[in-house]
């Protein structure tokens, strides 16, 4: 196997492992409509802010690290 | 051949995409006529006029497919990254999501990540390739791979329905706002602001719509 054919495999590896990564979480919100995460529907100490409310924000910046992440590393390589 | 005939129907179809929004009956209430607020209608038409300006510089600048359809590549990332924003705090988001939340109210929460969750599966594995083939869509990589005519059509056709069903709240929501600015009839709202954005689209490209 070739460098390229082996920096080919890695770079596939990579997107694959981001794409699965960021559907998992995206998928995890449908937690809130089954049972295992009723936790989810409790208020978050003495505020109106539900379990729901926060995952849903949590979400979106875990979304926004996981793009940020990918870009740098993607970058990085094309700098070497 | 049947590309030619596929490209005619879509454009022959893209006029009466707006045309649901003059029969939907999203917002059937009375709109009742607000007091003049000239300060409102002010910064409304300076908006008017400065993207306005800013469609006729960029016209200039589109000379090509290239630039038309991704400003040349001269866009940096977090210049998109606030159009892409700019897009999603749309009409059709605030009428869409909050309608949906107050009929359904959490489950209605689901559709604004959806969003959230296409954009970065389209960019792990489509836009490097976009970038490289030098394509312009997603279809466009796509059909490198797979059977074009088969593909183009599914994706022509699912692009239409869906346009067409975001299209409608926005059209509604915009068409509300002029009809409440100025108290034009909301048929002739609806045509001003459909003809705008056909404006800034067409001469404009890519480069205006950022």
């Amino acid at each position: 196997m070739t460098t390229k054919d082996r920096l080919l495999k890695e770079r596939t590896r990579r997107r694959f492992l981001f794409t699965g990564l960021h559907l998992l979480l995206y998928f995890s919100f449908s937690l809130n409509w089954t049972s295992w995460g009723s936790f989810l529907a409790e208020r978050l100490g003495a505020t109106y802010l539900s379990g729901a409310i926060v995952m849903f924000v949590v979400l979106v910046v875990l979304f926004i690290v996981l793009e940020s992440v990918f870009l740098w590393l993607s970058q990085r390589e094309e700098r070497s | 051949m049947m590309l030619a005939l596929l490209h005619r129907v879509v454009v022959a179809l893209l006029p009466f995409v707006a045309l649901p929004a003059f029969g939907a009956g999203a917002i059937d209430g009375e709109v009742a006529r607000q007091p003049l607020n000239p300060t409102a209608i002010v910064m409304f038409l300076l908006f008017v006029v400065a993207t306005l300006f800013i469609t006729w510089r960029a016209s200039k600048a589109t000379t090509t497919s290239s630039t038309f359809y991704n400003a040349g590549g001269q866009i940096t990332g977090a210049q998109n990254g606030m159009a892409i924003a700019g897009d999603f705090m749309s009409a059709a988001s605030f009428l869409g999501i909050t309608g949906l939340m107050f009929i359904g109210g959490f489950d209605g929460l689901i559709l604004s990540l959806g969003a959230f969750g296409a954009w970065p599966v389209l960019m792990f594995l489509f836009a490097k390739r976009v970038r490289n083939l030098g394509s312009f869509t997603f279809i466009d990589v796509i059909s490198q791979r797979l059977d074009r005519n088969p593909i183009r059509l599914v994706t022509a056709f699912s692009t239409i329905v869906i346009v067409v069903m975001y299209l409608i709240a926005q059209m509604v929501g915009a068409g509300k706002l002029i009809q409440l600015l100025f108290g034009l009839p909301y048929e002739l709202a609806l045509v001003i602001v459909s003809g705008l954005v056909l404006g800034y689209v067409a001469f404009g490209g890519m480069l205006a719509t950022t």
